[in-house]
């Protein structure tokens, strides 16, 4: 048998540059798997960040409970809890160069919390009049302090205190970006927040579980609302308590979105890449054919043959096995810690998952043999004579489409030059491998379309839900002890700021239905808020008057939880607020995917009275005269200060900033999958370069021949450029299908595991950009195998086997 | 015929060697060829196999150079041009047929013969058909244009061979063992339009192994061993 096996190794070293092709393609194939490891990774370390920093089960925010010793003992022995940490946050603004910043600072035990512990990364512990830096400030909110340097806080009576930063360190229950908040964090010794506040106390407790589940969680907030209730004499929980299901960690909902695009793309490379590899395999068989007749006329068993054949595409495997899962463990490596940078800051070790490792070794081989099997088959099935007859001409002719393609004088006009029309026949000759690079065209072009329309979605539901809110400026109550919610004495202030020209209270905070946390917006009957219903109405006048006596509120539903609830007017729907569980009635659904649609807007009194009183908004929305930037950061400075001085501490958002942050945080989400899908480019773009490459080599006494009768090298080059062309120009029709499929997938998956709905659309613009992308690529690629093209000498040639 | 030997070369071989390198084996195919063929002279070139017949033809045709020795054709130094010069040189000098035809497998019959008229940019556009299809007709093949090669027979495919020789009226025409794959009878029939064009010009150079075809030349160049060891012209 060793001679059988001595003919597989040449086969594979007669054309070296061929099998290298064929190698790389295969490995870029199996090193597209790598991709499935990304989640596996992830889970892993943010599972032991999970464990290392103690993440709470159950998180509870409360009115500032000066809690005893004995208290938090007691808190810690109630059943089902295994572990109490109280915290003190602080909302507050520092001083910096570009004028007044939000900051929070949570006031902790620190490393030696038993829960939501904080983890130090660079520097100290912070001491004293210091604060830690969370790690994720400067990404997720471009405010970052390094070591050493010091942030001026203002303090609950007005006063700035500086503060030392120690170093940098992370709480994954507080980190700014894993949880979607785009206010820097800093940590500090309790103490240290308590001065600033200028009150003792807690308003925050961190609760693990002896056991975490739904119901214990549920029954550990009622437990503890029941003992803070009679410790206090009145229920201290001011806010909807924030569980954390078993196995989730904050940041990933984020990452699963992107972790939906990520497999799409996995498919499809992979996919694009069983293309090119059964082409690949494919043009290997079909050039034995004669070989393999040969063998037969020397007694060769089919078995024998085949032997050979499947010996050499596992070699070709087993080597494009090796190189893909070192590729893939690479890009796995890279992917998984560029996510947890990315999406929560948080940075871990080299790792390996050994599952998709071995399924790469396997799947190199198997994919390989599997692939030369068709070709095989049909190369064994051929008659001896014939097979030896055709070895001098091409099969070209004996199908029907290639007499039609001849007849039907399609190309056949005068004013097309022969190099053309012999170019664009010639992508028929291997119609395999042309539908295989064809394929893989559309792979390439249908996910740039898919992408492309996808991005065009975001940008027009950005400004579906900004453009929506006509005000510059939101004001949000300070979380220090004494602020106080904005009465009309607030408005009044806010308004006759200069700048301003228009002030709106607006009450906001968060309801729950059916287990989901949802935005509540309480807003009057004609807010600073175009909402566009798709059906009944909005709240009347009647509805927003101060005493409103309805019994049963009216609600307005966002488009997502409208869905999620199955609601239509007029039904009525029981909500929980952080005071315990209230019906609602349903009497307009919204189309504006405000807060992903995830929002129920209610009459201003109403969400007012579930929250807390009369006259309690905690928010105020403010229009400016002018929408430069300047100017509105102007105004809002003005106003903030002179509601402080008013004794209204506040913090402000500018509107432009806020969109400005939505729209960079989808672009990052865009780059990322973007870098992905340049993967399947890459296939597509080696799917050319071979299909064109094998094409020369195949034709080279038939390029000796054209030269013989007088070709120029533009005149040779344009035969096979014009069969390149076709085939990417096929590939990009395709595509454009494809590509509107794919988007409309990627829509309904968005819509259905994220709850997020994007509107439709699909310019003509996107496939024509495209277009002219695969055109620009193919030219590029394909000057390679054109150059080898004109080098092919004609005496060289014509004695060419 | 000693009338036709006064006329001016068309084709002067002068001291030509031709060795072929692969790898590390040199294998010397002519060593020391002078071979002078005047303007419409026809002339048969044999010799056994491997003697250096097709080498010859393909360093008149510029598709092989010479290793030392220098090759004029219809006024032109081969040897010193470049392979792009040359390839559009043969467009419009040299006309070759081959032994297995070598068609344009995906071009039809009228196409294959259109195209070097394409190549060279050969007269208007709108009558390269016309012209090659009444060289077709020629050749006996007007009702076969729209056939692609795998649809004809050897001697049809072998007259599209010619019919594309004679596209662009190239004052030589070369064939390498034009005929080695016909029968005797259509091998006649070739050579009588062979002998045609010769009648109206043309300088024709062919490689057979058949005696008999290549009594019908007015020359005969015996080869073997890279050497010419006979020539009826001389
Ligand atoms: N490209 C090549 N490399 C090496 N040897 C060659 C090459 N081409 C031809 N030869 C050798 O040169 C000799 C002459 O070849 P050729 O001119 O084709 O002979 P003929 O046409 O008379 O049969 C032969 O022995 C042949 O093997
Ligand atoms: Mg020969």
């Amino acid at each position: 048998m060793s001679t059988l096996n001595r003919k597989a190794w040449g086969d594979l070293t007669r054309h070296r540059p061929r099998t290298l092709l064929a190698v790389c393609t295969l490995s870029i194939a199996i090193a597209s798997l790598g991709f499935l490891a990304v989640p596996a990774l992830l889970n892993a370390a943010m599972n032991r960040q999970i464990a290392g920093s103690h993440l709470y089960d159950v998180g509870i925010f409360t009115s500032t409970l000066d809690l005893s010793p004995a208290q938090l003992g007691a808190l810690g022995r109630l059943p089902g809890v295994a572990a109490v940490s109280p915290a003190v946050g602080y909302a507050t603004t520092a001083a910096s160069a570009a004028g007044p910043q939000d900051v929070e600072l949570a006031g902790t035990a620190l490393a030696s919390a038993p829960v939501n512990t904080v983890a130090l990364f660079t520097g100290q512990m912070p001491g004293p009049g210091e604060v830690l830096a969370d790690a994720g400030n400067a990404r997720a909110t471009g405010f970052a302090i390094p070591s050493g340097g010091t942030i001026d806080v203002r303090a609950a009576g007005g006063r700035l205190v500086r503060l030392r930063v120690s170093g940098t360190g992370m709480n994954l229950a507080a980190t700014p970006g894993a949880n979607g908040s785009t206010t820097p964090v800093f940590y500090a010794q309790t103490a240290t927040v308590q001065a600033l506040r200028g009150v003792r106390g807690y308003n925050y407790l961190g609760f693990r579980l002896t056991h975490d589940a739904a119901a214990a969680q549920s029954r550990v907030v009622a437990e503890v609302r029941a003992y803070l209730t009679a410790q206090t004499g009145a229920d201290p929980i001011t806010a909807l308590p924030a569980v954390r299901a078993p196995g989730q960690w904050p940041g990933q909902s984020g990452f699963n979105q992107i972790m939906a695009l990520l497999y799409i793309i996995t498919i499809l490379a992979f996919a694009s890449a069983l293309f090119l590899i059964s082409a690949t395999m494919n043009t290997l068989v079909a050039e034995q054919a004669s070989e393999i007749a040969i063998l037969k006329t020397l007694g060769g068993r089919r078995r024998q043959i085949a032997g050979i054949t499947v010996r050499t595409a596992a070699m070709l495997g087993a080597a494009a096995a090796v190189l893909g899962s070192i590729l893939g463990i690479a890009i796995a490596y890279l992917l998984a810690g560029y996510f947890a940078v990315k999406l929560i800051d948080v940075s871990f070790g080299f790792a390996i998952s050994v599952p998709v490792v071995v399924a790469s070794l396997v799947l190199g081989p198997a994919l390989a043999v599997a692939a030369s099997v068709p070709a095989l088959r049909r190369a064994l099935g051929q008659p001896v004579a014939e097979t030896l007859a055709r070895a001098v001409t091409s099969g070209y002719g004996s199908g029907w489409l290639d007499r039609l393609v001849a007849r039907s004088g399609l190309l056949a006009g005068a004013g097309v030059p022969g190099s053309v029309r012999m170019g664009v026949r010639n992508a028929l000759r291997q119609k395999r491998r042309s539908a295989a690079t064809i394929a893989q065209v559309a792979v390439a072009a249908g996910l740039a379309i898919a992408f492309l329309a996808l991005g065009q979605s975001i940008t027009a539901v950005i400004s579906q839900t900004i453009g929506k809110l006509h005000f510059s400026i939101g004001v949000g109550v300070a979380s220090t002890r004494g602020a106080r919610p904005f009465g009309s004495q607030a408005l009044a202030v806010a308004a006759t700021t200069p700048g301003i020209t228009g002030a709106e209270p607006v009450e906001t905070s968060s309801v729950q239905y059916n287990g989901q946390t949802y935005v509540a917006w309480g807003l009057g009957a004609h807010p600073l808020y175009s909402y566009r219903l798709s059906a009944g109405h909005w709240f009347t006048t009647a509805h927003t008057a101060a005493d409103a006596g309805t019994a049963i509120p009216p609600v307005v539903l966002g488009p997502a939880l409208a869905r999620a609830a199955r609601a239509s007017v007029g039904q009525i729907l029981t909500l929980s607020v952080a005071a315990g569980p209230t019906r609602v009635r349903v009497i307009g659904i919204d189309t504006v995917p405000t807060n992903n649609g995830d929002t129920v807007y209610f009459p201003l009194p109403v969400l007012e009275r579930l929250d807390g009183g009369p006259g309690t908004a905690n928010s105020i929305w403010l229009t400016t005269a002018s929408t430069a930037h300047t100017a509105i950061d102007r105004a809002a400075t003005a106003a903030a200060n002179r509601l402080a001085a008013a004794g209204y501490p506040v913090s402000t958002t500018e509107i432009y900033i806020t969109e400005a942050q939505i729209t960079a945080a989808d672009t990052a989400i865009l780059t990322i999958v973007d870098i992905l899908g340049l993967v399947v480019v890459a296939i597509m773009l080696m799917g050319l370069v071979s299909t064109l490459s094998m094409g020369v080599i195949e034709r080279t006494r038939e390029v000796g021949i054209l030269r013989c009768v007088g070709a120029r090298a533009r005149q040779i080059r344009r035969v096979f450029s014009a069969e390149a062309v076709v085939l990417a120009v096929a590939g990009w029709a395709f595509g454009v299908l494809l590509g509107w499929l794919i988007y409309q997938g990627l829509l309904t998956l968005l819509l259905h595991d994220a709850s997020i709905s994007l509107p439709q659309e699909f310019p003509p613009v996107i496939p024509l950009v495209t277009l002219a992308g695969v055109v620009v690529l193919t030219v590029i690629v394909i000057r390679g195998p054109l150059r080898r093209a004109t080098r092919i000498e004609p005496g060289t040639a014509l004695r060419y086997q | 015929m000693t009338g036709i030997a006064a006329a001016p070369a068309i084709v002067e071989l002068a001291g030509v060697e031709k060795t072929y390198r692969s790898g590390r084996v040199a294998f010397r195919a002519l060593s020391g060829v002078d071979l002078s063929i005047a303007a419409g002279e026809m002339v048969a070139i044999t010799g056994p196999s491997g003697s250096g017949k097709t080498t010859i033809i393909n360093l008149i045709a510029g598709i092989d150079r010479p290793t030392a020795g220098t090759v004029t054709v219809h006024g032109s130094r081969l040897d010193q041009m470049t392979e792009e010069q040359l390839a559009v040189w043969r467009g419009h000098t040299i006309g070759i047929v081959f032994q297995f035809f070598q068609l344009m497998p995906t071009l039809t019959a009228v196409e294959n013969a259109t195209l070097p008229l394409d190549l060279a940019r050969f007269g208007p556009v709108r009558e390269r058909k016309a012209v090659a299809s009444r060289h077709l007709a020629t050749v006996g093949l007007g009702d076969r244009g729209d056939r692609l090669p795998l649809e004809l027979s050897g001697g049809e495919q072998q007259r599209v061979a010619i019919a594309r020789a004679m596209a662009c009226g190239p004052p030589i025409l070369l064939g390498d063992e034009p005929t080695g794959n016909l029968d005797t009878a259509l091998a006649r029939d070739m050579f009588e339009l062979l002998k045609g064009l010769n009648g109206n010009g043309t300088t024709v150079v062919y490689v057979t192994h058949d005696q008999a075809l290549a009594g019908l030349a007015s020359r005969i160049v015996s080869v073997r061993d890279g050497l010419i060891v006979g020539d009826t012209g001389r």
